[in-house]
């Protein structure tokens, strides 16, 4: 029965992985649509400076 | 054809005149086997089981560490653009390093194997054997070395990279294969017993030969 | 981009809802096994992570030679988001399989099995790829050395593999036996397995690949930014 450890080791192994790579993925994908977003407003900013 | 011998010989000059590989391949294989001579001279070993092992250790390292100047070269004395604005196509330019390259590390080969004989004195009942091993070996050694040394020769850090990218695919290939063999040859086997991992490394061979010939192409572009 | 975060959630979605029904097969509804008992049931994550890693270096060796073909950066990306991906589920399915070999055969690892060997060595392969691409000097570059390594380290997988077959086996073989020592029951939650794990492998290349677009997008805008100041 003590074998089990390695049942549940193994579970809690792949799934926090998976867990912690999707969570990795996502604070990357917000970080970078929020300097994207930042980028489109600096430059939509000096469009209309040049506009003037 | 042509192009391919121009490369051939050029190499053959370069080399005889900087006698960079030469060198470096002489100094590092006395150093390998004679450490391993001194690291085994401690503790109790089979000479047999083990001399196959440190002989392609030897051989592995040796034609790594010759084959990583031989692009790098081009680009740091500047002859890489005038390499490639030559009428000569990139797959002659791989054939030619290769064909040259394989020339000089198998007689500095043949040299090491007899350093190697005397500091591990084996009985070799089919020298043939284990001559045709060493030679094929040492084809799919400097075809795949000449395309990674290609390939890091472009990268930052180079001389960290070339290991980094060859062992993975060289030792777990050729290397394995041909320690396999050449243990079986140590232990007495003759070249027919051998046939199966020959065929084997044959065809490693063929598959980084095509491989370096169509491909290389992307590697040495930009 | 909307229709894309769409398709990226259905994905994810199905990949949800047919991982809990594979947890639930694999830990409940199958039978324990008759000589190893509940251990196992590593057994059918540990198959679906190691054949993701298979498929996922296999995209990268297919996404390198479209690359090459086409010279189209967007198939260098797939390439990269696939083979990172991949290297996540080799170390699981490395991780697992040793506890699994801790359990039946009393040793993590045993070095003379070759199934185990060649997912290593594949492992150390896409290890040295990611290596390649953080020291390229230029994009193009990156794009094109990647390319050949990855088809050089791809290629070799299968030769290796019949090359070292005189090796003797431990690794149970689990296709193809004629007998069948796999129970229906169990063959029906590993199937639920991989394709659970299929899915979350395309969410896991889409959200990877579309990370990797953003930070070009950034690059685009910093130069048109740039590019006004002059």
């Amino acid at each position: 029965m003590s074998d089990l450890i390695y049942l549940y080791g193994a579970y809690t192994i792949v799934w926090a992985g998976v867990f912690f790579y999707i969570l990795k993925l996502h604070i990357a994908q917000r970080k970078l649509e929020n300097e994207i977003k930042m980028l489109r407003e600096i430059l939509n900013g000096k469009k209309s400076k040049k506009n003037l | 054809m042509n192009a391919v011998k121009t490369i051939f010989l050029k190499e053959l000059m370069v080399e005889f005149r900087s006698k960079q590989m030469i060198n470096s391949y002489f100094i590092l294989s006395l150093m390998i086997i004679t450490s391993f001579r001194f690291a085994f001279s401690v503790i109790d070993f089979s000479l047999t089981q083990l001399a196959s092992p440190i002989l392609w250790i030897t051989f592995f390292f040796g034609g790594m560490f010759s084959l990583s100047p031989i692009y790098k070269r081009e680009i740091e004395q500047g002859t890489r653009e005038g390499l490639l604005l030559a009428p000569i196509s990139p797959s002659s330019i791989y054939l030619g390093k290769f064909l040259a390259n394989l020339l000089v590390i198998s007689c500095l080969e043949l040299f090491t194997l007899l350093i190697f004989f005397v500091f591990f004195p084996v009985d070799t009942p089919d020298l043939l054997a284990l001559l045709t091993l060493v030679a094929i070996g040492t084809i799919g050694i400097v075809a795949l070395g000449n395309i990674i040394s290609a390939i890091s020769s472009n990268l930052a850090q180079s001389e960290v990279m070339l290991p980094v990218l060859l062992v993975p695919v060289l030792l777990f290939t050729v290397i394995m294969s041909s320690v396999s063999a050449t243990s079986n040859v140590f232990a007495g086997a003759h070249l027919l017993d051998v046939m199966q991992e020959i065929k084997f490394i044959l065809a490693f061979d063929v598959v980084f030969l095509a491989v370096g010939y169509l491909l290389i192409d992307y590697i040495l572009e930009d | 981009m909307t229709l894309k975060n769409n398709i990226a959630s259905l994905i994810l979605g199905i990949a949800v809802i047919s991982i809990l029904i594979s947890i639930y097969l694999a830990l409940v509804y199958t039978p324990s096994h008759e000589t190893m008992g509940d251990v196992q049931r590593i057994f059918y994550f540990h198959v679906a992570s190691a054949w993701i890693s298979y498929l996922a270096f296999g995209v990268t060796f297919v996404a390198g030679l479209l690359y090459l073909k086409s010279k189209d950066l967007k198939w260098d990306t797939v390439a990269y988001g696939s083979a990172e991906v991949g290297i996540i589920f080799c170390t699981l399915a490395i991780i697992t399989g040793s506890l699994w070999g801790k359990a039946a055969w009393g040793v993590f690892w045993r070095w003379e099995d070759i199934k185990l060997f060649i997912t290593l060595v594949l492992w150390l392969v896409f290890i040295a790829y990611l290596a390649l691409r953080a020291n390229a000097k230029s994009r193009i570059s990156k794009a094109n050395l990647s390319a050949v390594f990855g088809i050089i380290g791809f290629i070799c997988v299968p030769l290796s593999f019949a090359a070292n077959r005189i090796w003797q086996q431990y690794h149970p073989t689990v296709i193809a036996t004629s007998r069948g020592s796999l129970q229906a029951s169990m063959a029906f939650a590993l199937v639920v397995a991989v394709f659970a794990f299929t899915f979350l492998y395309a969410y896991l290349l889409l959200t990877r690949v579309g990370i990797e677009k953003m930070r070009e997008t950034i690059e685009e805008i910093k130069q048109l930014i740039g590019g006004q100041n002059v």
